[in-house]
């Protein structure tokens, strides 16, 4: 695959994040690679070389999508067992590893949920910015099966994700408002909390966020909202923030006839000192301990 | 005679700014028209007297309803559908995305065809690392084709068959044929000329892959809306009235305009839809530029320069009628792919008509020798048809960009190796009906 190849498919991979969030990208990448696998007719010689292409490219994207690269690593691992096996063994073993990392993958964010729910309270007003599937099942139990009494303010940021927001909101029934992100102040004696989710969480204490959710979460704390941030253990990297293949782009805009490159990041990086509450899968976890 | 040079000059101005899209189309018309009104050369009621309203409400009424079939997403969904079942092979996206196209230009309008298939086709291509200014030739050319076949598939068959009263199923039984012989020829062509691009992709993992995130892409892109069944349903149901009204225009008496516009109207009060943003949708542009070129050609047919036309270039062939046949073929063909086709269809039927009347040639042949021409020739050049153009301005906006010459090298041989067909076609069907 040559570079040009390479950058389209991480800019979909970057679609799917931005369009999906981090849970779904993940799980979709796995499945298109075991439907990748069902469809491949190649040589046996072949099929390890084309795994190890594969896998560098999923490993490599920007930014790094990092349960999934945990995910990965488990699935290297795993499959090393069968390297001397016939060609249909190896295949079937890849697929099999595959969905077992998708339901090991689900179960975790099952956990997350279930951890997470518990902190919505009645009567709070919860700040959300960004669409993560994680915060919009918390938000959708702790009213169904909690019955929690609550409502939501919804940041608008890109209308597409928005209104993702608000169509699980009214579906579910959950009360909400939706104001511009530059309108948070005007909103700060309502709420009582944030809630966010993230698409990594890096060696040196910074969580890989949407890109604006920095701004937000920094307003929130300066404000004495406390924030909550919902992540899997698997999002914990082993790399610093410098490794997470942040994507930049220039792109030449023209506006009123003042022509200007605008430098744009697909991704902000939050500091977690102005993260109040960090839930996996086990509970909350003390930020300092870590 | 100043009245027939004025006339003349102002269609062919007319015709020039239309085809080198020098303003507006249905402006350039209407301003025609107006200088011939302001220099007395016609009256406004005469003027009114030559529109063809049969074929305006033809148009109107097809425009409503495909405006509401859009809006049901089905279209969409289905072109995503099909996407899945390719699975990224590229001769599988070309010959399903092929087939999905000609059916549906055969009763959507070509533009609003290849605005539904292109960007799913650009996307697709395009992820899969694919050059993807071929596979949109091939739609736009593959709609011009596709849509030759039915009264309600292209703006020149329109024409025709309400100026001349052709039936929807005169068209099918007389133009199914050639147009999927055409059709497959040019499928064939394209994968001679570009085979070493066409080759299948199951043996690369990595593809496999790209193409399998694609799809969810797609699917999230275009299928991420509700699709309201009862609303899909009520459209279909009334596609099929529509069409059932055309299929027996014979028995019921219904021409196809009114049939058109009684289905449109009923589709806008069962779904309850919003009818002004509905009436947005429809080319107001298009239906001024149909009326004003019929004002236009009218003139031309009063003063007597159609009938000059016809016996001074066509008629002077002489009376065998295979080499008519083939004359108004041809002629039309190479005519439709440099200029606009509407124009030329429209002020080419007074002077078939004549011809038909000097010397008849059974089965409507010559008519059908028009359609073939003005449809077939307009994959000459991307100025031929509405849909090059619109095909190459959807793959320009993908960042695509596909020049005059490079659009042509590819489909100027498929409209001659199409006109050919229909050359044959159109002799066999002669010596048969002689």
């Amino acid at each position: 695959m040559n570079i040009i190849e390479r950058e389209k498919l991480y800019s979909l991979f970057r679609d799917h994040e931005e369009a999906l969030g981090t849970n779904r990208t993940t799980i979709t990448v796995l499945q298109s690679f075991i439907n990748a696998v069902k469809l491949l007719r190649c040589k046996r010689e072949d099929l390890l070389v084309q795994y190890v292409e594969l896998i560098g490219i999923i490993k490599n994207t920007e930014p790094r999508i990092v349960p999934l690269i945990h995910l990965i690593e488990q699935f290297e691992t795993e499959i090393e067992v069968y390297a001397d096996a016939g060609y249909d063994e190896i295949r079937n073993q890849t697929i099999r590893i595959l969905m077992q990392k998708i339901e090991l993958f689900e179960t975790m964010t099952e956990k997350v949920i279930l951890a997470g729910r518990q902190y919505v309270m009645d009567n709070d007003v919860i700040i959300t910015h960004s669409a993560s599937t994680v915060v919009e099942r918390i938000l959708i139990e702790a009213k169904k099966e909690l019955g929690r009494k609550f409502s939501v303010i919804v940041l608008k940021q890109d209308f597409l994700k928005t209104k993702q927001m608000i169509t699980w909101l009214t579906e579910a029934g959950i009360d909400h408002i939706i104001v511009p992100e530059y309108s948070l102040s005007l909103q700060l004696e309502k709420a009582t909390k944030m809630f966010i989710g993230a698409v990594s969480f890096t060696h040196d204490k910074q969580a890989v966020a949407v890109v604006g959710t920095a701004n937000v979460v920094s307003f929130c704390h300066i404000n004495h909202i406390p924030v909550y941030l919902f992540v899997k253990s698997l999002k914990f990297s082993h790399q610093p923030c410098t490794c997470q293949h942040i994507y930049l782009k220039v792109v030449d805009m023209v506006q009123d006839g003042c022509v200007y490159p605008l430098t744009t990041h697909s991704h902000d990086l939050i500091d977690l000192k102005l993260v109040d509450h960090l839930i996996t899968e086990n509970g909350e976890i003390e930020i300092g301990t870590l | 005679m100043y009245d027939v040079w004025l006339s003349i000059i102002v269609f062919i101005a007319v015709y020039l700014a239309i085809t080198f899209e020098i303003i507006n189309k249905a402006v350039a018309v209407l301003l025609g028209v107006m200088v011939l009104l302001v220099f007395r050369v016609v009256d406004e009621h005469t003027a009114i007297g030559f529109i063809d309203f049969e074929t305006i409400m033809l148009l109107l009424g097809m425009m409503a309803i495909v405006a509401i079939l859009k809006k049901t997403m089905l279209f969409s969904f289905m072109s995503v559908k099909i996407a899945e079942l390719t699975q990224g092979s590229p001769l599988k996206i070309l010959i399903l995305f092929s087939v999905v196209t000609a059916f549906l230009s055969t009763f959507l309008n070509n533009v609003t065809t290849v605005l539904i298939v292109i960007p799913i086709v650009i996307q697709l291509t395009a992820g899969m690392g694919l050059d993807p200014k071929i596979y949109v030739i091939s739609q736009a050319v593959i709609s011009n084709i596709g849509g030759t076949a039915t009264l309600i598939g292209d703006p020149p068959n329109i024409i025709i068959g309400s100026k001349v009263g052709l039936t929807f199923n005169q068209f099918i039984f007389n133009l199914a044929i050639p147009v999927l012989i055409a059709m497959s020829a040019a499928m064939l062509f394209i994968w001679i000329t570009h085979r070493n691009q066409l080759k299948p992709i199951n043996t690369n993992l990595t593809k496999l892959f790209s193409v399998q995130l694609l799809l969810e892409k797609l699917r999230n892109e275009f299928l991420n809306v509700k699709i309201d069944k009862m609303f899909v349903c009520k459209s279909l149901v009334c596609l099929a009235i529509a069409i059932c009204l055309f299929v027996t225009q014979a028995i019921t008496r219904i021409s196809p305009g009114v049939a058109s516009i009684f289905v449109a109207m009923l589709l806008f009060v069962i779904s309850k839809i919003d009818v002004e943003q509905m009436l947005e949708e429809i080319e107001w542009v298009t239906l001024l530029f149909f009326s004003g070129l019929f004002a236009l050609v009218g003139v031309l047919e009063e003063k007597g320069v159609i009938e000059w036309l016809a016996h001074n270039v066509f008629l002077r062939v002489g009376n065998n009628p295979y080499l008519m046949v083939l004359m108004v073929l041809w002629v039309s063909g190479i005519v439709s792919g440099l200029l606009d086709n509407v124009p030329f269809t429209i002020a080419m039927v007074p002077i078939v008509k004549l011809m038909q009347e000097s010397n008849p040639i059974p089965n409507n042949i010559l008519w059908w020798a028009l359609l073939l021409g003005a449809c077939f020739g307009g994959n000459l050049t991307m100025l031929g048809a509405s849909a090059n153009i619109v095909s190459v301005g959807i793959a320009k906006k993908y960042k695509y960009n596909i020049s005059f010459i490079e659009f042509m090298r590819s489909s100027a041989l498929i409209a001659l190796i199409t006109l050919v067909i229909s050359s044959i076609y159109l002799s066999i069907y002669l010596w048969m009906s002689i």
